[in-house]
Formats: C-alpha cells, structure tokens, sequence
C-alpha cells in the first residue's frame, strides 16, 4: 500500500477489494457485502478530508468506517427479520466437496462471537497484519496475536464438534 | 477436522471473496468523479474568493486606472533618468506624437475629477465600508462553522 500520501481515496480499486473481501467475511458475499463497501466509500468521500495520513494507511482508516458500517447492517439484520435457518449441508460427492466446505466454515464462523469474527475479518479478509489490526482497533500488536490465535483455536474446535457430529449423523445412517 | 486434514489457514484465505469485477469498476469510476468535482468545487470557490476580496477594496480599479509608476531604483538615482536621443530620421514621427499626447492631455485637465471617497467610502469603488466588512465576517463565520462541522463529522466518521 505505497503512494497514498495526501488523497486516502487515490486509487480506488485495491481498497475496493479489500474493503469488499471483510464485509463478504463479516455479511456474507452477495448485495450485502456490496452495499456495505459502496456505503464505506460513501462516507469516505464525504469526510475525507478527516483522514490524517500519519495515524496510518487509508486502508486501516476504510477499514475503521467499514466496521462501523458492517454493525449496522448486522445489527439491522437481526432486528425485524428472524434469523435464517442454516441451510442443510448435503454431503454427496466430490463435485460439491467445495461448497460444502465453504458452508462448512461460514457456519463454523457464524457461531464465533463478534470480536473473533471481526478479527478473523480483518485478517484473512482485508488481508491486514496484525500490527495493521491493532492500529485499526486501537490495541496492541501482541494483544492481536494471542487473540487471534485464540480465534482460530475455537474456529477449529467447532469445525471438529461439526465433523464429528457428521460422522455420528453417517454413522447412524441418519442423513 | 484435524490439523494435518484441515489447513484452517489456508482454507480461510481461500474463502476470501472477490468482489464482481462490474461492481468495482462502477465504484471506482464513481469515487474518482466525486473527488474530482469537489476538487474542481473548491479550486472555484477559491478564485473566487480571491475575486470578491480584490473587488470589493478596489483592486480592479486601481490596476485599471494606475500609470506606470516613476521608478525609483538604484540605477535611476545614479545615472538620471534616460532619454533616447533623437535622430533626424525620426523627427517629424516624434513631433507627431508629442502633438498627440498634448491634445490628449488638454482633454484630461477639462474632463472633471471623480469626487474625492468619504471617509466611510473606499477608494476607487466608493463602496460603503461595511459591506466589506460584513462579507469578511460572514466568510470567517461560516469557515469556522464549516470546520466545526467537518471536526464533528469526521470523529464519527473515524
């Protein structure tokens, strides 16, 4: 992220991408995430002359305004509407092998509290380090490390209650 | 879901979404248009900011109705001023020229002078004193709601 010195919002398409790539992990992909991020550059615009570029990169400060921006939308989401049902996971074939990993993880995610969720955002969404994480939540670097290690702990004991709870589910013949 | 089976890592960064190629190409094209606008918005605002402070003390007028000011420099106040000499050539072209500038001069001294400005009036333009006055008050008042404004907005934004 070199050249960004004085506009935040000179080249906009790299920061698109990562912008949309943490709201997918925190929304999902789809016309969520995408009126998330339109959203973000939005307020972006509006208040870019706010940005201060020695406090940090415009990512880090896009990235500020998108969290703000994604709690709105899941917090709208969870109002009037009920919840949705998680979908049924077919396990049939190598085809779908994919898919159903990616269902696998998106529901092992869901069941993350916020603050792993959005740390494992940031991290292998918007793709930041975890110095970049602690500037954008205002914490400390090491502090990020443990707790994003801690967040990918429970992120893998839940997809290990998942698989073995699968396993029983065939075992028993029961799907 | 083992470790040796299941490389979370890895399988985390491969379910990075992309956005559609579409999407951000409309946004991008979207974004650049409005910074360029505002940009173009404020460089206006300026110039003419710049206009209405000239304009309103007379500046206008005063580049307008100047001459050419006598110089005053070092070299003039060593050598005097220079005048070309006159060859024989040129003569009768510069008779013509001096007879021009006097006509011209005796039209100046009977046309009448502009009235001389009050002391409430500024020069040249006549303008009342406080209508500049009230206009640089208004342009500092509305800059410092404007930065208010903006401070307020952006620690949200932040």
């Amino acid at each position: 992220m070199k050249g960004f010195h004085r506009d935040p919002l000179a080249h906009p398409e790299e920061l698109i991408g990562h912008v949309y790539a943490y709201a997918a992990y925190r929304l999902g992909d789809g016309h969520d995430a995408e009126d998330v991020t339109s959203e973000v550059f939005e307020r972006a615009i509006r208040y870019r002359r706010s940005y201060d570029g020695s406090k940090g990169e415009p990512l880090g400060w896009l990235l500020g305004i998108a969290r703000r921006c994604a709690d709105d939308a899941l917090a709208k989401r969870r109002g009037p509407r009920d919840e949705p049902e998680p979908e049924e996971i077919a396990a049939s074939g190598s085809v779908e092998e994919d898919t159903v990993r990616r269902l696998t993880l998106d529901r092992a995610l869901a069941e993350l509290s916020e603050r792993d969720q959005e740390l494992i955002a940031l991290r292998y969404g918007a793709e930041l380090t975890a110095a970049q994480i602690a500037e954008v939540l205002d914490a400390q670097t090491n502090a990020i490390e443990v707790a994003l290690h801690r967040a990918l702990g429970r992120l893998r004991r839940i997809l290990e209650a998942e698989e073995a709870e699968a396993a029983e589910l065939f075992g028993s013949g029961r799907v | 879901m083992k470790d040796e089976r299941f490389d979370l890592e890895g399988e985390l960064n491969a379910g990075r979404s992309r956005p559609r190629a579409e999407f951000v190409t409309s946004l991008a094209g979207d974004v650049r248009g409005r910074v360029r606008r505002s940009r173009i918005g404020l460089t206006l605002a300026l110039c003419g900011l710049m206009i209405v402070a000239v304009a309103s003390f007379g500046g206008i007028g005063y580049a307008a109705g100047s001459k050419p000011a006598k110089s005053n420099s070092s070299a003039s106040a060593q050598y005097g001023p220079y005048t070309p000499k006159q060859t024989a050539h040129f003569a009768p072209k510069v008779a013509k020229v001096k007879a021009k500038a006097a006509v011209k001069a005796e039209a100046t001294a009977v046309a009448p002078k502009a009235a001389p400005a009050h002391s409430s009036q500024l020069p040249f333009t006549g303008l009342a004193l406080w209508v500049p006055l009230a206009i640089g008050l208004l342009l500092i008042g509305s800059g410092v709601l404007l930065r208010t404004r903006a401070r307020r907005h952006g620690s949200s934004a932040h």
